[in-house]
């Protein structure tokens, strides 16, 4: 693929800059934003995105519904999810995982966990 | 053989005055009893109007309460947003000043012979735009901090919600009729905000420590799954 697309779900206006900052920082221009997970499955309809980087709480839909929705389409199986929440009890990070999400990171990140996360994610997604 | 009827009164008039003895010797009994309850009532019956009054009084002032969480969560948001145009706008900035100083470095490394000592200047003011930039980038991410707080507001704002909730049922108990507009304070509470209750600021990676440990652990188990062919 020529670039990698990201779409950036947080109701946050703050965190979506954030990440969208650290991704450009970390070379990754090309992004879309959501607000919730609904908007987020709006997005995933109307552009080709190659990766996800989703919140958990939101109104509307949350990251879990959203991620379980994704899941739910044969097409959409192998699309790296990064989820980043500030959830981080063990039955949370099980329970997103049971949902498959692709990787996990407890806020606040750092730059160089989520590069190293979205470097891992990449080097698996099916050429 | 009966019994006279003169004799038959006076046995019922003995045994109606035995009875009134009974009634009053009861009567003696009881009184004190009855006295207490009355004391009793006339004591409570202020301290229900005055709780009447305090839950009123703690009723009505939870929504503002409320009221200023949100304001306060969103004034964050507002100074945080700020900030980061702000930070981007230096950004830009530096990465201007950071390719202007290469440009200017290369130009003269290129032209006539330079003193060793002003290219030693040119690397130090690149290294230190380079050292700013990480800097606004450091800032940046620590803003995340306002994301984090915001969920902490909106589960004390939960919480504020409860106790309302709990006070005007208690209300409802003792039949206090000024609820005014309880259900437009209410309202105000209804702020669509999804949140964690445990968000926290902890950056010694604990957690992400965790995480990374669940998802390694997942990953083996997937990948020792024979696939279907």
């Amino acid at each position: 693929m020529a670039t990698t697309r990201f779409l950036v779900v947080d109701d946050s206006a703050t965190m979506r800059r954030i990440v969208i900052n650290t991704l450009k920082t970390i070379g990754y221009e090309d992004v879309v934003e959501a607000g919730d997970g609904a908007e987020a499955l709006a997005q995933l309809r109307s552009h080709e995105i190659h990766f996800v980087v989703t919140d958990w709480n939101m109104p509307n839909m949350s990251g879990l519904e959203f991620t379980k929705a994704v899941r739910s389409d044969d097409k959409l199986q192998h699309l790296p999810i990064l989820m980043v929440t500030t959830r981080g009890v063990k039955e949370d990070i099980v329970e997103a995982l049971q949902a498959r999400v692709s990787s996990y990171i407890v806020k606040p990140f750092t730059p160089p966990v989520f590069k190293e996360k979205i470097d891992q994610l990449l080097k698996l997604v099916p050429q | 053989m009966s019994m006279p009827t003169e004799a038959k009164q006076d046995q019922t008039i003995l045994r109606r005055l035995e009875e009134l003895r009974d009634v009053i010797q009861t009567s003696r009994k009881v009184l004190p009893l009855f006295d207490n309850f009355l004391q009793f009532v006339k004591e409570i019956v202020p301290m229900i109007e005055g709780l009447n009054h305090s839950l009123d009084e703690s009723a009505s002032k939870l929504p503002k309460a409320s009221t200023e969480l949100h304001n306060v969560s969103k004034a964050t948001e507002t100074a945080t947003i700020a900030i980061l145009d702000t930070l981007d706008a230096m950004g830009r900035s530096l990465d201007e000043g950071t390719k202007l100083a290469e440009n200017l470095q290369q130009r003269r490394t290129n032209g006539a012979a330079v003193e060793e000592q002003e290219h030693g200047q040119w690397s130090q003011l690149q290294n230190t735009f380079h050292t700013l930039s990480d800097q606004v980038g450091s800032i940046t991410i620590t803003l995340q901090v306002q994301d984090i707080t915001s969920q902490q507001l909106a589960a004390v704002n939960h919480l504020v919600k409860s106790v309302y909730e709990r006070l005007s049922w208690l209300m409802n108990q003792f039949e206090v009729t000024d609820l005014r507009s309880l259900h437009e304070e209410v309202k105000m509470f209804e702020l669509p905000q999804a949140f964690d209750p445990n968000a926290s600021w902890e950056d010694h990676g604990t957690r992400q420590s965790l995480a990374d440990d669940l998802v390694r652990k997942t990953a083996a188990v997937a990948a020792s799954v024979p696939r279907a062919s």
